[in-house]
């Protein structure tokens, strides 16, 4: 049987202009990944600044450069809506590949913040 | 369905009507062109305006707790107190886009460069710090259906925000371009490629 899985994976960025990789391990339980979006404390800033790349089981889902406002989402998206659809990627390794980017832009200045990659998908049943 | 490959392209403008022509890149495998997206990045700094013109989003962290308002002689505040100011996404540019396989331009766009929180009014009275909240709606890809089989796309475009505020703004636009390759899907299927046309078009066709 097939059930939900979710989990969230978080990235510090600490100077401006930084490059952040992280590669994260799922369960072995975890078959596939299916929805996934990106999350701040400083949504702001990551709106502005924020670029990244996403591999999934040594899959390019995204290149780098990609911009995180197409990712991210509000409040007044609806539930449903606010996660980005992959289709049903298998995880295969079950290893994910997260590269962040902060580039120095004309409107915010830098303080050190929070970047997470949210991920939906399935898993099995214990 | 065959596999999705995105493709960005960044191109930096520096000076105030500046017309840009460059190329992208597709890979050797690639089928044909299926979505366009675009982003913009400020790069320098821009000096907002009174009245009609572009108001960045403030610094919050350095946004003093109360606005220097001047006081008149008779002790009234010159600026009335249920005043709030609105941000407008200004327009950054004209983008064009061209194949080879194609007569005409096939993707043709005015580039707006969306503000985090824009429209929505300030109501902070200038004693609070902004809300850092978004009215924003997820943006999809716009579809497009370009066969090509050259490998590159043409790009074209022409400045109107610096020419508009007769400055000089440095900032990068991005083009996203998504591809359909001649790998297998193996799964990856994004939003946009939504497969019910598709599905109940064969469905009519069976039909029919």
């Amino acid at each position: 049987m097939i059930k939900f899985f979710s989990k969230d994976f978080d990235v510090q960025v600490t100077a401006a202009g930084q490059t952040v990789k992280r590669t994260f391990e799922l369960d072995k339980s975890v078959k596939a990944i299916t929805h996934y979006t990106i999350l701040s404390n400083r949504e702001d800033l990551a709106y502005y600044r924020g670029s990244f790349r996403l591999e999934i089981n040594k899959d390019e889902i995204v290149p780098d450069g990609y911009s995180t406002k197409k990712i991210m989402c509000w409040p007044t998206v609806s539930a449903n809506d606010r996660l980005k659809s992959i289709g049903k990627r298998t995880t295969g390794n079950g290893l994910i590949s997260f590269e962040y980017t902060d580039t120095n832009d004309g409107l915010t200045a830098f303080v050190p913040y929070t970047v997470t990659l949210s991920v939906e998908g399935e898993r099995e049943a214990d | 369905m065959k596999r999705a490959r995105l493709i960005i392209k960044e191109v930096q403008v520096t000076k105030q009507g500046e017309i840009k022509n460059f190329q992208i890149k597709l890979p050797k495998n690639v089928q044909r062109v299926i979505a366009i997206d675009t982003d913009v990045r400020i790069d320098s700094r821009i000096d907002g305006f009174a009245t009609g013109g572009i108001r960045p989003a403030p610094k919050l962290e350095e946004k003093p707790m109360f606005d220097s308002i001047p006081i008149g002689s008779d002790g009234a505040r010159s600026a009335p107190f249920l005043s709030w100011t609105l941000q407008k996404n200004p327009v950054a540019g004209k983008l064009k886009l061209k194949s080879m396989e194609r007569t005409y331009i096939f993707y043709e766009e005015w580039l707006h460069f969306i503000l985090f929180n824009g429209g929505i009014p300030d109501m902070s009275m200038g004693m609070f710090a902004r809300s850092p909240i978004s009215l924003n709606k997820n943006r999809i890809p716009k579809k497009v259906d370009v066969p090509v089989s050259t490998t590159i796309v043409n790009g074209i475009y022409e400045d109107t925000l610096g020419k508009f505020l007769q400055q000089d703004i440095t900032y990068t636009i991005k083009v996203f371009v998504w591809v359909e390759t001649e790998e297998e899907n193996d799964g990856v299927v994004f939003d946009f490629q939504d497969n019910k046309i598709t599905t109940e078009k064969k469905e009519t066709e069976q039909h029919g």
